[in-house]
């Protein structure tokens, strides 16, 4: 495990938030290997892909043109082979609304896009870091939406 | 109107009767009496024929022994004559006192013996006078003898007759009193149920005088209701209506011909004429409700509309309710009305509650997108900077830096100004879910949010044991928050803000600030600080959006945070005022009602 790489995958239709999230990756300087997609649907022919590398944690941003990043949640959740797949919910907004229904269909966290570079960077350290099958079975809404 | 009075056809029948048969009996009676005083006439005259008979036979018979005296004394044949009719006259008057007194066996049997008596008498007349013609020898002692004989007889004969008069004569009497008795009795019966038929008479004429006034009055009372009945209709722009389902003949009234722009009672009122005004597009509607109407024999509330006589299209409501009149028919009573002006109005309300609506949810959207949308490019220029101040900023001149620095300063306080727009145009959304929470916690809650700024400023936080009550927690404590907040925010340099909470149950009656009280009692919640206040003329202005009293920039703030705190007590039906003296403190009251 110690040398293995953490996979990565981010899709964000925005161009500006892909840079500073690989830029933020690239000086974490942590075992990951990021892959950018620029909507929902180039994620999702990418994962439905047989060979297809699958990440340990999935970055979603919800308001993708395409595909939606909730719409993308449903698809990843309704096949067996995305079970390991942690989800992470990365978005600008932090609706009441929008919160709720990502944790309705099972994201394992949801990420307020920061506005701060260092702030960005502390909380993919940490998501990178969390235990996953601890996180998801204490799954609760109380800690669902991230808090730094 | 007392109807038992009214309602008793039973009476009269029993009155009815017993008066009629009061009647008859009188007319039996009075017939009866009559027939009773012709026999008494008939036995009465009988009785005196049979008194006249015997006084004629007596009579006769005295004449014909008068005549015998003068031809014996004579020897005239002349006198003899009418000794030879009366012969006939009492063999005649025998025969009628016979009949007369058929029914008498004493009289017949007297009848007999006079009779025989009589011949007897009549064969000694013709003895004596053979005795007389033929034999010249007869002695004067012998003479004697045939007429003492003949006296003798005669005597008898007067006794007899006599006697048969005295025993009519008793039965005279007798017959007299019976009918005497019947004269003194009779008039008493009829007198005594004339009386008794009058006196149901009279108590029936008094009931049905009675009935009638009462019926008079109803018929008056029912004018006035008829009367005001139209006036209402004319006034509240309805009409009644009804409908004989067996005779199939229905009845307007006059305003039922005016909404349909017509002179009262113009046409016959009929479902096929009423028809006519139905709109084409309701039409089917109505025909269906009519069906309903005869196969359920009850009407519905019905809308539909008209077509007047004028072409303007009205709105009508009809209902309707089925009774059995007394001759079991069934009988719709229906009532309709001109509901075109509530219709119209309705209408113009819905549309304009739709426009409101709309504008309402356009502005909050407006709002929640402006904010939301703009927080996107905002937050990546934060991002650019933070970029920009960790790898770049030391290649800038002294000068630039402090460009910069502003550059961050306003961006942050846009990014705020932001977020608290953001926040309002939440707390305006309509979805609120209350649910019964506890105060005490909603308190806690709020210090932990704030924890940071209290441990900074050393604030103490005083608070009362606070209630138990029906709210929306995540803006209850946005509440608490922002005000709290607020005490630190403005609190007194140098000096350690003291927040202090009390709560109490209040009459809302006691306090007019409450102007339309939506429950009797309110909490009172009060949060009290010793900052550095406001003058009071502005407290209404600290609510207002983006309004801010002060400009220091000591005391940076984005003048949302206490109008979302207004926001909020108005979504709970409640209230929030502001007290406070410039360097007293100030004191933030929110009412809260209890349902």
């Amino acid at each position: 495990m110690v040398n293995e790489f953490t996979y990565i995958i981010l899709a964000d239709d925005d161009e500006d938030d892909r840079i500073f999230f690989s830029e933020a990756f690239d000086e974490l300087k942590m075992k990951t290997k990021v892959t950018l997609f620029n909507d929902g649907t180039q994620l999702m022919d990418y994962l439905k892909q047989p060979n297809a590398i699958l990440p340990h944690i999935l970055f979603l941003d919800l308001n993708m043109p395409l595909k939606s990043g909730i719409e993308c949640l449903h698809e990843i959740k309704a096949n067996a082979r995305f079970k390991d797949i942690a989800i992470a919910i990365y978005s600008t907004s932090a609706s009441d609304d929008d919160i709720e229904a990502t944790f309705v269909s099972g994201a394992n966290i949801y990420i307020k896009k920061p506005s701060d570079f260092g702030t960005l960077k502390k909380i993919l350290k940490d998501v990178v870091t969390i235990n996953w099958h601890y996180q998801s079975s204490g799954l609760n809404k109380a800690n669902f939406l991230l808090k730094i | 109107m007392k109807k038992s009075d009214f309602n008793n056809p039973n009476l009269f029948k029993i009155l009815f009767i017993a008066s009629v048969g009061m009647l008859l009996f009188i007319a039996a009676l009075n017939y009866r009496h009559n027939q009773n005083i012709e026999n008494s006439t008939d036995k009465v005259l009988r009785i005196h024929k049979v008194n006249f008979e015997l006084e004629k036979i007596i009579s006769s018979i005295t004449d014909a022994q008068r005549e015998m005296v003068g031809y014996l004394l004579t020897r005239d044949k002349s006198f003899l004559v009418p000794y030879a009719n009366s012969q006939k006259k009492v063999t005649v008057a025998f025969k009628t006192v016979y009949n007369l007194t058929a029914k008498n066996s004493v009289q017949q049997k007297n009848i007999y013996t006079l009779a025989t008596l009589v011949d007897k008498k009549y064969s000694n007349f013709e003895q004596t006078l053979v005795y007389i013609n033929k034999n010249s020898n007869y002695s004067e002692t012998n003479l004697r003898n045939k007429i003492k004989f003949d006296k003798l007889i005669m005597d008898e004969i007067i006794n007899l007759a006599e006697k048969m008069v005295k025993i009519e004569n008793s039965y005279l009497q007798k017959s007299n009193s019976v009918y005497n008795y019947q004269l003194f009795l009779n008039p008493l019966f009829s007198i005594g149920t004339i009386f008794i038929t009058l006196f149901f008479l009279v108590i029936s004429y008094i009931k049905i005088n009675d009935d009638v006034k009462i019926l008079q009055q109803s018929n008056d009372n029912l004018l006035f209701f008829k009367t005001s009945n139209d006036q209402s209709e004319i006034l509240g722009g309805y009409s009644s209506w009804l409908w004989n389902l067996d005779t199939n003949e229905m009845t307007f009234s006059d305003n039922q011909y005016r909404l349909l722009g017509h002179e009262p009672q113009s046409f016959e009122a009929s479902n096929a004429n009423f028809l006519k005004f139905v709109h084409p597009d309701d039409i089917e509607t109505v025909e269906k409700i009519i069906d309903t109407i005869l196969i359920d024999e009850d009407l519905p509330t019905v809308y539909y509309r008209i077509i007047r006589k004028d072409t303007k299209i009205r709105y009508y409501k009809s209902v309707g309710t089925l009774i059995n009149d007394r001759f079991k028919n069934k009988i719709i009573i229906g009532n309709t009305c001109d509901i075109t002006d509530e219709r119209l109005a309705k209408l113009d309300v819905e549309v304009r509650n739709l426009e409101l609506e709309q504008s309402n949810n356009e502005l909050i959207s407006f709002n929640y997108v402006a904010s939301h949308d703009l927080q996107e490019p905002l937050r990546k220029i934060q991002t650019f900077i933070s970029r920009f101040s960790a790898v770049d900023l030391d290649n800038l001149s002294d000068n630039g830096k402090g460009y910069f620095s502003k550059i961050s300063t306003s961006i942050a306080r846009m990014r705020e100004l932001i977020d608290d727009l953001l926040l309002y145009s939440r707390t305006s959304k309509a979805d609120k879910k209350f649910e019964l929470f506890d105060l005490n916690l909603i308190l806690e809650r709020t210090e932990q949010e704030l924890s940071q700024i209290i441990t900074d400023s050393n604030t103490k936080i005083i608070s009362d044991e606070l209630p138990v009550l029906e709210i929306i927690p995540f803006q209850m404590q946005q509440l608490f928050v922002n005000i709290i907040g607020n005490s630190i925010k403005y609190a007194k340099k140098g000096q350690s803000p003291i927040v202090t909470i009390t709560s109490e149950k209040i009459n809302a009656a006691e306090y007019p600030i409450l102007i339309k009280p939506v429950a009797t009692t309110y909490y009172k919640i009060s949060f009290s600080d010793n900052g550095i206040g406001f003058d009071e003329q502005y407290a209404e202005r600290v609510f207002i959006l983006f309004n801010r009293l002060i400009s220091d920039k000591e005391y940076h703030g984005s003048g949302i945070g206490l109008t979302i705190c207004k926001k909020i007590a108005e979504n709970h039906a409640g209230h929030l005022t502001a007290q406070s003296k410039i360097g007293e403190g100030a004191t933030f009251t929110f009412f809260i009602p209890i349902f």
